[in-house]
């Protein structure tokens, strides 16, 4: 065991680059990986936090149309048969009024629930007493903890609900689209029959703070006894959950369109979107590469100390070392390089955790709060526990090497040529490692998550095809690349670019293990690149359609005071409107004046206009349009305030009204019907306003934002942009969100550097007689190094070449599944940025890594090399 | 004569390898045997299969055919491992090169050999020594012995070769072994380095009965040595075998004569 720990060690702490490029190596493996996990974590839970969650579980909260209750159970039949959705629950709210001992208490909203509420959706905790019983015949309520203190309502207690006392109505409200102003009652003195009815209740237990529970005044009955109480004033709609076969919003959403008015509560949770999801998978991928790179370098290293201890290994076999401790010693190093790695990992992960959180890079994109609050232990144990492992992999097949090795051959050679070993593992770990990676990435990399939506999945598929294609590929014509490698060098002459050439044809394995590490990391650079780039096209594309030609300005209350006088000051303002009005039915409904629509594909068609303004018709964005399925002149289903589901004619799709930068699901109604349908009126509400004003120029924008200043003063001013502007900053935006990809792919470059340079230094070592023969013939150590340079440089074309042949396919495919997760009109486009960066990066990487090989040959004492030969 | 005064017997040893051109012998149809206690040589010129014939004899190198006896065990009969410990329980190496391990100290390249074995258990009892391992004692006499005190703590890029070469025939004796097999440890050093190395190999052969199997070309190596075979082309020439006071360097000279070596 001495011998073993000595070897070991001693071996250490004499290569110090050697053992500091391994350690390092597999440290910045993991903690890129673990710096993502623990920033995606405390992503979600900064996004979450100060928003508790309050809701149930549920996919999907679906408003029947429901004209009578009679006809609750058709519904319910009819939503169940489907077959779309599961876990379909019905429940009624509305408001009462608590009374104790005769005496009116605190309002309370009452909710009547089925039984699955807390079953298939979590819907509420009880903490204390029990909970319902559905098959009771006595009324039973679970009150909030909050209600239940402030009232002093304790379990056991008997309390009525009763209808609210009638409140002095409201001047005016909207009914069935249209105002109603209402006379204002004289009172009157109280009869019998005013007095409203009430129902008994038993306190049955009491609901934890936490979803429906978290209300300060909600009670929870079953769902006949919230019908009873109710009545009409009650509301009925449902909470399901997607059918396992389907996941998709807007499917759903057009099979129920009949009925039904569906929204996804959950979507607008931070970071569980489909396309947060995707990029969130992205960056989790992107990280898990640079761990698998990390086992490549330490792969190399200790191949690297084999070729270099050939002679040490034979001579101790036959000194009668046996092959069992031969093992222990290489798999010593491989556990001190690993913890060692694993331990640097976890502090250099601090590190870039701290810089990611000063950056404010999260996985949501940059320049949102980051707080880390918490590490998810389990998950980063595990990559600490995958990185041992890998590591502990890398060293396998070196250690077989060498129990393989022949006492005799070690002796007498004293070097094995790993180029040209037909046993050489560098592509077998290199297969071993990317299907080990798989298991590992979709464990880690998807938690707790619930499907993968079919677009992903599919690209998924086509994404492992093509790679494994082209490996399978690579490893049937072994010959493949040292062909294309050499035939890159032709163009240049003399005894180097011949030298080269000879080797790259000899060194199939380590030409194999070179481009395979750089084709896959520039394959990751130039999809994330076209990636970026469709999305920021697609951005500027939007931005023409419905951003650019306008002008935008947000003011203070008080600045909106003085619209009028700004609307008269200048001709650019003359279009001056608000923004104000919107609501959120199943997308965003906003009210716009039929003024609005003076200018774009609209502005001649007065009809359309009139109709607009008169008449119950939408205009919705393409994206909205495509999500449901609609086209013009189709009808649309809304959730309406006053009036219950309403159909609205599709007047247009188009973007060119929605003025709403940042939400592409939108739908514009008159201000008339803004009004009369959710009680909104735009006038004298807001603080956002927009003024067409095509060909604006820089010049005039300020001349313009110095009147505006001038009008309503500066500090009332609190946004003036043009739309051009708002697209850049969105543009602006998309490259600050791809940061976090930036920042893993640097690291990624930077593994597969120091991977090539160690392949590169076992090709020089095992080539120390070869190039110290040369040398001592006459090859000058300039020569030697133009050798080394062109056989790197061509691996780097190859792997450049080869990362756009995966590149390309790969991108088209992305984008096309991100446009299906999305809805975002994403087209590849081949950006001359990716396609320079990745060509330029893979053969300056190469280039790079080689110089110290090269040096290090050039440098070689000749003497030393030839001393034994 | 009983078995047990032989600590080595080879038998009928062949050794063919295969190049493009077909099979050709690299040792053919040699026995010889070595006795407890003796400093044996095998002479012949650069070539003519020595190198071969000691890895045969010592384990590392499979023969084509034949047989070999080391303490008493069929080499051959061995598995992988059970040669690997029985070189390790009863040989002592020399190299022609590379004797030494870079990484180690002068002291811990001579103690290398204990620290194999240590904590092992042993296939057979260690050779012609105390009953009791070989300690510390054992140790300091052989770097008195070898000249090698000033030199403990060095690494071995820092020896001269006549140095390395001590050093390793100290790790050779360190252990007892039964037998040391030295293959050209004279080549690369100077004459009188190399006289020198041949003189310890006698001193340890004459005061402590170590057994000495020893591979050269050179002559002046062969002078020093209880027995010599002669190897030519592979093939032992037993007819011009010099044993006691027939080794002299004058006697050697007339067999390679006319051996026309
Ligand atoms: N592994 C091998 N394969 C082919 N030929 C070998 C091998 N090992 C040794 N030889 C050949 O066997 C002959 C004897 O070699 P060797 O035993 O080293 O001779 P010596 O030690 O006497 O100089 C040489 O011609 C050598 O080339
Ligand atoms: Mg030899």
């Amino acid at each position: 065991m001495r011998l073993v720990l000595l070897m070991a060690w001693r071996q250490l702490v004499f290569r110090p680059g050697k053992t500091l490029a391994s350690v390092l190596g597999i440290a910045v493996g993991i903690a890129t990986v673990v710096s993502v996990l623990v920033v995606d974590h405390n992503t979600l839970l900064t996004q979450e936090q100060g928003r508790p969650r309050v809701d149930p579980d549920a996919d999907l909260l679906i408003q029947p149309d429901l004209s009578s209750a009679l006809e609750l159970d058709l519904v319910r039949d009819d939503l169940g048969s489907r077959g779309l959705l599961s876990g379909v629950t019905a429940f009624v709210t509305g408001n009462l009024t608590v009374r104790k001992d005769g005496k009116p208490v605190s309002g309370v909203e009452l909710m009547g629930l089925d039984p699955g509420a807390s079953t298939y959706h979590g819907a509420y905790v009880v903490s204390e007493g029990r909970d319902l019983d559905h098959a009771s015949p006595s009324p039973q309520l679970l009150l909030s903890a909050k209600l239940a203190e402030r009232s002093g309502l304790s379990v056991g207690d008997v309390l009525e609900l009763a209808e609210p006392p009638r409140n002095r109505a409201p001047r005016v409200h909207c009914v069935e689209g249209e105002l109603v102003a209402e006379p204002a009652r004289p009172p009157r003195a109280p009869r019998a029959a005013d007095a409203p009815r009430s129902w008994p209740f038993e306190v049955v237990g009491i609901l934890a703070p936490t979803r429906l529970g978290f209300a300060g005044s909600r009670a929870l009955t079953t769902f006949d006894r919230g019908i009873e109480a109710l009545g009409r004033r009650g509301t009925v709609r449902f909470w399901a959950d997607f059918d396992a076969s389907s996941t998709d919003l807007p499917g759903v959403q057009r099979a129920l369109d009949d009925r039904f008015v569906v929204t996804a509560p959950k979507r607008s949770l931070a970071g569980l979107a489909p396309e947060e999801k995707a990029f969130r998978s992205g960056v989790r991928f992107c990280g898990f590469l640079a761990l698998f790179l990390g086992l490549y370098i330490i792969f190399n290293t200790m191949s690297m100390s084999l070729v270099e201890r050939v002679r040490s290994i034979g001579l101790l076999r036959a000194l009668g070392l046996t092959r069992g401790r031969l093992g222990a010693i290489f798999v010593v190093e491989g556990l001190v390089l690993a913890l060692a790695g694993a331990a640097v990992s976890l502090g250099l992960a601090k590190l870039i955790i701290d810089f990611m959180v000063e950056q404010q890079i999260t996985t949501l994109g940059m320049g949102k709060p980051l707080e880390i609050t918490e590490w998810p232990v389990v998950p980063v144990i595990s990559v600490l526990a995958a990185g041992v492992v890998f590591c502990l992999a890398g060293v396998l097949y070196p250690f077989l090497r060498a129990s393989r090795l022949s006492v005799i051959d070690a002796l007498r050679r004293g070097v094995i040529e790993l180029s040209r070993d037909p046993f050489t593992g560098v592509r077998r770990s290199i297969l071993a490692g990317l299907l080990a990676l798989v298991p590992v990435a979709w464990i880690v990399g998807a938690p707790a998550d619930e499907y993968v939506p079919a677009p992903l999945y599919e690209a998924l598929l086509t994404a492992f095809g093509l790679v494994g294609g082209l490996f399978a590929l690579l490893l049937l014509a072994p010959g493949l690349l040292p062909a294309l490698a050499s035939f890159v060098t032709r163009p240049f002459r003399g005894a180097s670019a011949k030298l080269a050439r000879a080797t790259l044809g000899a060194a199939r394995h380590r030409v194999f293990g070179t481009v395979s590490g750089l084709l896959l990391v520039f394959t990751a650079v130039f999809l994330i690149v076209s990636v970026l780039e469709s999305l920021k096209a697609e951005t500027r594309h939007f931005g023409e359609r419905a951003l650019s030609d306008r002008l935008f300005i947000k003011v203070t209350a008080d600045g909106a005071t003085r619209m009028a006088a700004l609307r008269a000051a200048e001709p650019e303002f003359s279009t001056l409107l608000p923004l104000n009005a919107e609501v959120t039915s199943s997308f965003l409904v906003r009210g716009l004046e039929d003024r609005q629509l003076s200018v774009g594909s609209l502005a001649r068609k007065h009809r359309d206009r009139a109709a607009f303004r008169d008449e119950r018709t939408i205009i919705l964005s393409t994206r909205c349009a495509d999500d449901l399925g609609k086209q013009p002149g189709d009808m649309i289903r809304l959730a309406t305030a006053s009036s219950g589901l309403v159909d609205f004619e599709i007047l247009a799709v188009t973007d060119e009204y929605g003025f709403a930068p940042d939400d592409r699901v939108f739908g514009v109604v008159s201000a008339e019907n803004m009004l009369n349908y959710w009680c909104i009126e735009s006038a004298g509400l807001g603080d956002h306003y927009v003024a067409w004003s095509p060909g604006l120029n820089d010049e005039r924008a300020a001349e313009l934002r110095a009147a505006a200043v001038a009008l309503l003063g500066e500090d009332n001013v609190t946004d003036f942009r043009r739309g051009e502007e708002i697209t850049q900053d969105y543009v602006d935006d998309l490259d600050r969100n791809f940061a976090i990809f930036y920042a893993i792919l640097v690291l990624t470059i930077l593994l597969a550097a120091v991977g090539i340079l160690n392949a590169m230094v076992i090709a020089v070592m095992e080539r120390r007689r070869e190039i110290g023969l040369l040398r001592a013939v006459g090859l000058t150590g300039r020569q030697v190094a133009g050798m080394l340079l062109l056989e790197s440089g061509s691996l780097g074309v190859l792997g450049g070449l080869f990362g756009l042949v995966l590149g390309v396919p790969l991108a088209v495919v992305t984008a096309k599944a991100l446009t299906a997760v999305s809805h975002l009109d994403l087209a590849f486009e081949l950006s001359p940025r990716a396609l320079g960066g990745v060509l330029g990066g893979a053969v300056l990487v190469s280039v790079l890594a080689v110089l110290l090989p090269a040096l290090r040959a050039n440098h070689l004492r000749l003497s030393e090399v030839m001393r034994y030969e | 004569m009983d078995g047990n005064d032989q600590v080595l017997a080879a038998e009928d040893l062949y050794k063919f390898f295969g190049t493009a051109a077909g099979k050709f012998a690299v040792v053919r149809e040699v026995s010889f045997s070595v006795p407890r206690g003796k400093l044996v040589t095998i002479m012949g010129p650069s070539g003519s299969g020595k190198s071969t014939l000691l890895h045969m004899v010592s384990g590392l190198e499979p023969p084509s055919g034949g047989t070999v006896h080391l303490a008493g065990h069929d080499l051959y009969a061995l598995s992988e491992r059970g040669r690997t410990l029985l070189r390790r329980d009863t040989i002592g190496f020399v190299f022609q090169f590379y004797n030494l391990i870079p990484n180690l100290t002068v002291a811990e390249n001579i103690k290398l050999p204990l620290m194999i074995g240590a904590g092992e258990h042993a296939v057979v009892a260690a050779g012609g020594g105390e009953a009791d391992a070989p300690g510390e004692d054992h140790f300091r006499q052989l770097v008195a012995d070898f000249d090698l005190e000033a030199k403990l703590g060095s690494y071995p890029h820092q020896l001269s070769g006549g140095e390395m070469q001590r050093t390793s025939i100290a790790r050779a004796l360190i252990a007892r072994p039964t037998i040391v097999m030295a293959d050209e440890p004279t080549g690369n050093i100077s004459t009188s380095a190399g006289e020198e190395v041949m003189r310890l190999f006698r001193r340890s052969c004459d005061e402590l009965g170590q057994t000495i199997l020893l591979v050269t070309h050179n002559p002046r190596d062969a002078a020093f040595s209880d027995e010599v075979h002669f190897l030519k082309d592979g093939e032992l020439h037993e007819e011009h075998r010099l044993a006691g006071d027939a080794v002299t360097p004058d006697g050697i000279a007339h067999s390679l004569n006319t051996l026309g070596i």
